[in-house]
C-alpha cells in the first residue's frame, strides 16, 4: 500500500484531487485519502462493503480480453473474470438487477460475444450505458442489454474484422473472417433495432473515417439508426434498470423475460 | 484469437516479448495466478476458482496488492 503522506505531497500526479475543504474535517479526510490511495493504484475505486445494493454495476473497459493475455500496457477486462461473475449475479437472489458500463476499444470476438450472450440470456433485468467510447466488439455487449443508453458525446465505431494484422492463431481466410463478421452482425441484428442490411452499410461505408472504411457513431447517431434504445446518463440508466426490476417483480415467477 | 478493434495491432502488442514472472499461490482459501511485486506482496493476474462468488469479493479482484505474509498463514 501507498503510504499516506506520499498522497498529500506536491508531488502527487493529481494535485486538484484533495480539495481544500476536505483538510478540515480529519475524520472524511482519512476516508477520502483511502480512497483516493485505492483510485491511484488500480484505477478503480473499491466500494464500502456497507452499502448492500442490489444492483450490481459491471464494468466493460479497455481491450476486451480473450484467449491470449495482452501485454501490460493495455487496460483489459478478462473474460473468465466476467463469466463466473455473471453466474454468480444470476444465482444471488440480493442481486435484482445488473447495469453493464462500456467504455471499451473492442478487443478478441469470442470472449465478446461469449459475454453478450451471457448478459442476453441473464433472467434479470440488464442496462447497459456506452461512455466515452463503445466501439467493435463492443457493440454487441451493448446491444445485448434489455435496454441500452448512450451518452451524448459517446462514440461508437462500426467498422469490418480487419484481414490483416490482428490475426493470430486462426486461419487467415477470406471465408473465416467472413463467418466470425456474420456472427457479430447476426448478434447485433437480432438484439437491437437495427437491421441486418443498415448496420452492414455502415460497417463498410467510405468517406466516414478518414483511413479506413467504417462508421462512427456519436451519441444520437447510435439511436438514430436503431443501434441504442436511448441517449442518456448515468440518472436515465438507473432510473430504467429501477423500472425494469419492478416490472419484473409484478411477473409471473416463470416468466422469462 | 480474432480481435475486433480499431487500434493498431502494434500498440496493443507493444511489450509482448518481455515476460511477467507469475506464481501461483493461494489466498484466502483461492488459488490465484499472481505477480510478485517484492518479497511481500503480489498483485493478483487472476483467480482460479470453480466458487462463482469469489469473483464478486471486492479483494480478490485482478489488480489489487496482496500481501505475501498472509499468504503464508492461510495456506
Amino acid at each position: 500500500m501507498m503510504k499516506m503522506q506520499d498522497i498529500t505531497t506536491p508531488s502527487t500526479p493529481y494535485p486538484g484531487t484533495v480539495s481544500p475543504g476536505t483538510k478540515t474535517r480529519k475524520k472524511a479526510t482519512r476516508g477520502v485519502r483511502r480512497a483516493e490511495s485505492s483510485l491511484k493504484e488500480f484505477g478503480q475505486m473499491k466500494l464500502p462493503e456497507s452499502i448492500d445494493s442490489s444492483i450490481h454495476a459491471l464494468s466493460i473497459v479497455g481491450q476486451v480480453e480473450g484467449h491470449m493475455v495482452l501485454p501490460a500496457q493495455n487496460k483489459t477486462t478478462k473474460y473468465e473474470h466476467i463469466i463466473p461473475q455473471l453466474v454468480a449475479l444470476e444465482q444471488n437472489d440480493k442481486i435484482e438487477g445488473i447495469i453493464v458500463i462500456l467504455n471499451t476499444v473492442g478487443g478478441d470476438v469470442e470472449a465478446g460475444l461469449a459475454i453478450a450472450e451471457m448478459l442476453h440470456t441473464i433472467s434479470k433485468p440488464v442496462v447497459s450505458l456506452v461512455l466515452g467510447g463503445g466501439h467493435s466488439i463492443g457493440v454487441p455487449i451493448a446491444v445485448a442489454a434489455d435496454y441500452s443508453f448512450i451518452a451524448k458525446t459517446a462514440t461508437m465505431t462500426i467498422h469490418p474484422i480487419r484481414l490483416t494484422g490482428l490475426v493470430i492463431g486462426v486461419p487467415q481466410t477470406y471465408e473465416y473472417l467472413d463467418k466470425m463478421q456474420d456472427r457479430v452482425i447476426n448478434f447485433v441484428s437480432t438484439h437491437s433495432n437495427i437491421s441486418e442490411e443498415k448496420f452492414r452499410e455502415l460497417m463498410f461505408r467510405t468517406g466516414e473515417l478518414a483511413r479506413d472504411i467504417g462508421t462512427l457513431l456519436v451519441g444520437e447517431n447510435a439511436v438514430n439508426v436503431g443501434l441504442i434504445d436511448e441517449v442518456g446518463g448515468l440518472g436515465s440508466a438507473i432510473n430504467k434498470l429501477k423500472q425494469l426490476i419492478n416490472e419484473r417483480k409484478n411477473m409471473p415467477p416463470e416468466g422469462v423475460h | 484469437m480474432l480481435l475486433y478493434t480499431p487500434l493498431p495491432i502494434d500498440m496493443i502488442m507493444e511489450g509482448y516479448d518481455s515476460e511477467i514472472n507469475l506464481e501461483e499461490i493461494t489466498y484466502k482459501g483461492v488459488t490465484m495466478q499472481a505477480q510478485p511485486l517484492d518479497n511481500k506482496t503480489y498483485k493478483i493476474i487472476r483467480i482460479i476458482s470453480s466458487n462463482p462468488y469469489d469473483y464478486l469479493r471486492p479483494e480478490l479482484q485482478p489488480g489489487n496488492i496482496i500481501e505475501a505474509s498472509l499468504k503464508a498463514r492461510e495456506t
